[in-house]
């Protein structure tokens, strides 16, 4: 899987519902360690990630 | 180069001691938390699945680790770092640097090279948690140590909401609308984590603190790309800039060295410009909350050692505890005189970090759970020997000062209490005999086994 295709994975999961950031890891534990980061950058650089009240990531779908 | 003890040399020293857990099975960065979490000794990663750098953390887990990573006796914590902190040594330059054996810059910078690891539950993402941050202030180079969270290949926050030296130099270059340099030393000398952890008074170097403490000058190098410099042999250094953009970006929560979240702030951001590092890197990991906490425990045994010696207190022991996160709750054991326990605490008490204070005499060894709870239980009654002072000055960090009720910028306040569980004035001693069993030193068990 690309960076980017991981990437929109993430931001498919924190559109169903806001996640912590360990909450997404659990359900990625098919993804090695390091394509999680760089994803994560990705996603970052996207500008697309929000926070809720408790610090929860989400991204919104418009 | 000046020849001192590294971080990787503390490694090797404590592992020929047999105080180092060496795992050579490959682990995958998700478990480096909870693996140093349950392990009994300090843990070196010799192979992280997907990265060329080795972790090694839980080196300040207890009083006991700590002291052991420092190479100071546990009972040294305190009169050691005071007497570091009075003879100080400026850092020196040098040209060559094992921090440098690998250089990266530009586009070659990527941040997800290193095994950043998710450390609690609620933390906003993975983190870097053991730099020395380096920057160039007014008066001369300014250390400390500040969390920082990953964001991105080049990019992590820095959380700079409380008030600190490092605060006051970024909000000077945020004023001009120009950057500040940094540099980030991580996997450097215990002693100078200690040091720059340390609160040293404005204008005051915790490098040279560190030279004072090793007894020979800290080895600094100039960086690749920004004008501050950075510790010569650490493992991996990060050089940049802290963005002109104020606390704008989200950073946290973290889990925090007084064992709970902080919430979610925000702040600004470090913009990686290089990495440097050996050919062999190591990633230290500090793991909250103790880790943290102990770093805070040595200078805060020193400050109680020096404030009992100006009031004339006749000070045995001090010592912080690990619950209170090495800060809030004081022991202290000392000489007597008449009224000598209340003194004693009243000066405690006056510090600006402790919330609880406890006095006992000499004959109680207070790194001894079970003997400060005797000397509390048969030498204090709480309407003689319980000291309430309300309205001292608190911190927000804790959630019993109901911080969340203050307008913007009031202050917490919170009560204080001292305990002095010496021997009551007007109790003869020998009600405190203490059983001794007989012929003790006469017979080894050992001799019948």
């Amino acid at each position: 899987m690309t960076t980017d295709a991981l990437a929109d994975r993430m931001a498919g999961l924190l559109a169903e519902r806001p996640r912590t950031f360990y909450e997404l890891l659990r359900e990625l534990d098919d993804v090695e360690y390091r394509a999680i980061l760089q994803a994560w950058g990705a996603l970052r650089e996207r500008r697309a990630l929000e926070r809720d009240d408790y610090g929860r990531y989400l991204v919104r779908v418009t | 180069m000046t020849t001192r003890p590294s971080f990787r040399d503390v490694l090797t020293r404590l592992d020929r001691d047999g105080s180092l857990l060496r795992l050579a099975k490959e682990v995958d960065a998700r478990h480096l938390s909870p693996l140093v979490v349950q392990a009994e000794q300090p843990v070196l990663f010799e192979r992280v699945r997907g990265f060329d750098i080795k972790v090694a953390g839980g080196l300040f887990w207890n009083r006991k680790r700590f002291a052991a990573a420092l190479g100071w006796p546990e009972s040294e914590l305190g009169t050691r770092f005071a007497a570091g902190v009075l003879a100080m040594v400026e850092p020196e330059m040098v040209d060559e640097a094992p921090a440098q054996e690998v250089v990266k810059l530009g586009r070659d910078v990527d941040l997800t090279e290193l095994p950043i690891p998710l450390l609690a539950e609620k933390d906003g993402g993975p983190y870097l948690s053991a730099g020395v941050v380096i920057a160039r202030g007014d008066r001369g180079l300014n250390a400390g140590c500040y969390r920082l969270m990953f964001r991105s290949r080049d990019e992590t926050g820095i959380d700079l909401v409380t008030v600190s030296d490092l605060r006051r130099i970024y909000e000077a270059r945020l004023a001009r609308g120009e950057p500040l340099p940094i540099s980030v030393s991580i996997g450097v000398h215990p002693i100078e984590i200690l040091s720059a952890a340390y609160k040293a008074p404005t204008g005051v170097s915790e490098m040279a603190i560190a030279g004072g403490l090793h007894g020979t000058p800290v080895p600094l190098v100039r960086c690749k790309t920004v004008d501050v410099p950075a510790i010569a042999d650490a493992e991996i250094v990060l050089e940049g800039e802290l963005l002109p953009i104020g606390w704008t970006e989200d950073e946290g929560p973290f889990g925090e060295f007084a064992g709970m979240y902080g919430d979610l702030k925000h702040n600004p951001v470090f913009k990686v410009a290089a990495i440097t590092h050996r050919r062999d890197a190591i990633l230290q990991l500090l793991q909250m909350p103790w880790e943290n906490a102990w770093l805070g425990a040595a200078a805060t045994e020193a400050q109680v050692w020096n404030v009992l010696k100006t009031a004339g207190v006749d000070v045995v022991d001090v010592a912080v505890t690990e619950g209170s996160a090495c800060r809030w709750s004081v022991i202290a054991s000392i000489r007597k005189r008449a009224g000598g326990g209340k003194n004693a605490l009243m000066a405690i008490l006056a510090l600006p970090d402790t919330k609880h204070a406890l006095v006992v005499d000499e004959d109680v060894d207070i790194h001894d759970e079970t003997q400060v709870e005797w000397a509390r239980t048969f030498r204090v009654q709480a309407d003689r020997d319980v000291i309430i002072i309300e309205g001292a000055q608190g911190k927000h960090v804790d959630p019993s000062v109901r911080p969340w009720e203050l307008a913007k910028g009031q202050l917490p306040m919170t009560a204080k209490m001292g305990i002095d569980a010496t021997i009551p004035e007007g109790i003869p001693p020998m009600f405190y005999d203490r059983i001794r069993h007989v012929w003790l030193n006469d017979v080894k068990l050992e001799d019948y086994q």
